[in-house]
């Protein structure tokens, strides 16, 4: 199965199931800023047991729940993934968790268009992808800050990010990623 | 963050060139790209694999093709994931 089959069945899986959900991480630094290759797709999942078992019961033929689960150290995220039959590519499932960052940027999550889906799905704003690529603060997500910001140039909403980069005590970072970013 | 250097330069003229050609593409084009991309990065990674082990048959490419795979995030996600138990 190719990746962007695998993409499109789990989410039309997510919404067939009832349950809410973005797609984030590398394919949404791609939407607002520069295209990159990503070996993943990552999408958070708001939990509902039930739902989510009668997604994971309905999963089509090449694509299996991962047995082991795990959780991202920095907001504590619990992720699941699904391995995809001939090919290394892979989804990752975050359940939305308690982090007020999360909470938020699940709340202010926004509808994009796929061709590929021929449909709407939802993602979040430019400016939650930026808050939490400063936090994750990777040599990828560094870079995806500043494509980002490159792109996007005067439309980002900078009170919005920096105020979570201050709770997140990133405030420095930010200004550094942003610095770095020559005017286009 | 890394000083500025004598490529410096040249390296925001080429920053602000992907800019505007990401800026070009139509947004309903730019979610899944990311995607298109990693099925040519995987086809070159195979012909790598292909390159490097002439006798390997296709399933032995491909074991070793996971094993890469496994091993590029195995570092990415070094310290940032931990099993939940």
């Amino acid at each position: 199965m190719k990746a962007h089959e695998a993409v499109r069945a789990v989410l039309l899986g997510l919404a067939g199931a009832g349950l809410e959900h973005m797609v984030t991480g590398g394919l949404v630094s791609n939407h607002y800023g520069v295209a990159r290759s990503t070996k993943d797709a990552d999408i958070v999942v708001q939990m509902e047991p039930q739902a989510f078992a009668r997604f994971i019961h309905a999963l089509p033929p090449g694509l299996a729940l991962h047995p082991q689960a795990s959780f991202e150290t920095i907001t504590g995220s619990r992720r699941h993934i699904v391995t995809v039959a001939g090919s290394n590519f892979q989804i990752e499932l975050f359940l939305l968790g308690d982090d007020p960052h999360h909470q938020e940027r699940f709340r202010r999550r926004v509808r994009a268009a796929v061709a590929e889906l021929g449909q709407e799905t939802w993602i979040p704003t430019a400016e939650d992808m930026v808050i939490q690529k400063v936090r994750w603060n990777r040599d990828k997500d560094r870079d995806d800050v500043k494509n980002i910001i490159g792109v996007q140039g005067d439309a980002l909403d900078w009170p919005h990010i920096e105020r979570w980069c201050e709770a997140h005590g990133t405030r420095t970072r930010l200004a550094e990623l942003r610095a770095a970013v020559p005017p286009v | 963050m890394n000083a500025p250097n004598e490529f410096q330069p040249l390296m925001d003229d080429i920053f602000r060139e992907k800019v505007r050609r990401a800026r070009l593409v139509p947004p309903g084009e730019k979610l899944f790209s990311g995607l298109e991309l990693f099925e040519e990065v995987e086809e070159r990674m195979r012909a790598g694999v292909r390159q490097q082990f002439p006798a390997a048959d296709a399933e032995e490419v491909e074991r070793i093709l996971r094993q890469r795979f496994a091993r590029l995030r195995q570092i990415e996600e070094h310290g940032f994931y931990v099993p939940a138990s």
